[in-house]
């Protein structure tokens, strides 16, 4: 315990709380309904998207491990596709935790609440921790974390069983959500050059690979692209504008 | 069984590098190159993969023209674009416009 008054404990949990039912999660919701109706169509049991996104709790690997277990992707193959794109954590993470207060040797302490790092809690938690007592952060993050991920598995839960009772013109808007949420989210805000070069070699990679091998598409031409993005980004270096 | 163990290794990789930003946090700084051609990469990855969804789809989306689908990205970013980046305004818009155009081509 941070200290002997369990009061910035039970302020900062409760804000997060509160804060799971605002309007950031409003955006999630409709990503976790997608996923629902993606998985649903894919094949996927129930159990699994919902354990999926219980323990991974990341969007994009999810979607990941549905497209890819559809296209009859080995294990290995899959895990690493998985792997590479949650490396966005490290610097989120990295980032974050700074900011928390934690005594010496809380470490498991840690270990939990940065299962809650992710990129809808890391803009929140950048917009929020300046102005919120360094004691009710880490609480904060743990609050608002259990309630968006329960969230995330109930509407997983109504997108998966929505598939299955509306017809097929519906059925394929529910699944469309997915495609057009990340699109807007990396396509429409496109904060530096880097991040337009990379989204582009990949868009333009991966279906190319696709028609080659379903299979690997994703990891290979994620590298390609994402290779290629690189080596022209070192070649022609971001001027000043 | 596969299942299970295929989903609980896709929750370890991913909590891996939850992991490492608590034990390097505050001890190391990130070698910037590599760092950078793996942030290239897995942008590269996910957007690919929504460009594949849209494109070269299996499924319900399958049976829909892929001029629909295309279109309704436009609408989408479009949209989002003149609404001052309202992220749901921007989806309503490209989701409503492909079922839409889906209802316009079955009276057809």
């Amino acid at each position: 315990m941070a200290s002997s008054s369990p009061s910035p404990f039970r302020t900062g949990f409760r804000n997060g709380i509160r804060d799971a039912f605002g309007p950031a999660a409003a955006v999630m919701t409709a990503g976790f309904i997608g996923f629902g109706a993606l998985a649903s169509d894919s094949g996927m049991p129930f159990w699994i998207a919902a354990l999926a996104t219980a323990l991974m709790w990341a969007l994009p690997g999810q979607i990941i491990l549905v497209e890819m277990m559809a296209a009859k992707a080995g294990v290995f193959a899959i895990v690493a596709a998985v792997w590479v794109s949650a490396v966005r954590f490290l610097p989120t993470g990295m980032s974050i935790m700074p900011m928390l207060r934690f005594e010496r040797r809380e470490l498991l302490k840690k270990l939990c609440v940065a299962q809650f790092v992710a990129s809808t809690s890391w803009v929140l938690s950048m917009r929020q921790f300046p102005a919120m007592p360094p004691d009710e952060r880490a609480p904060w993050l743990a609050g608002f974390g259990t309630v968006c991920t329960t969230q995330g598995i109930v509407l997983c839960g109504i997108g998966y069983l929505l598939v299955g009772v509306v017809p097929a013109e519906i059925q394929a808007g529910l699944v469309y959500v997915t495609p057009i949420y990340f699109l807007l989210l990396m396509f429409g805000d496109i904060r530096s050059r880097a991040m337009g070069v990379a989204v582009t070699g990949g868009v333009i990679a991966v279906p190319l690979v696709h028609l080659l091998s379903p299979q690997w598409s994703l990891l290979v031409g994620g590298v390609a692209g994402g290779t290629v993005a690189y080596v022209i980004l070192r070649k022609y270096p971001e001027k000043a504008r | 069984m596969e299942l299970l163990a295929l989903t609980l290794l896709c929750g370890l990789a991913t909590y891996f590098w939850r992991a490492m930003a608590v034990l390097l946090s505050g001890r190391l700084t990130l070698d910037s190159e590599l760092f950078r051609w793996v942030e290239c990469v897995a942008y590269a990855m996910v957007a690919g993969l929504m460009m594949r969804i849209v494109l070269l789809p299996s499924g319900v989306l399958a049976a829909s023209p892929t001029a629909d689908r295309v279109a309704g990205c436009l609408v989408a970013l479009a949209v989002y674009r003149l609404s001052r980046r309202n992220l749901l305004a921007g989806m309503a818009a490209g989701v409503g416009f492909f079922v839409c155009a889906a209802y316009v081509r079955l009276l057809w």
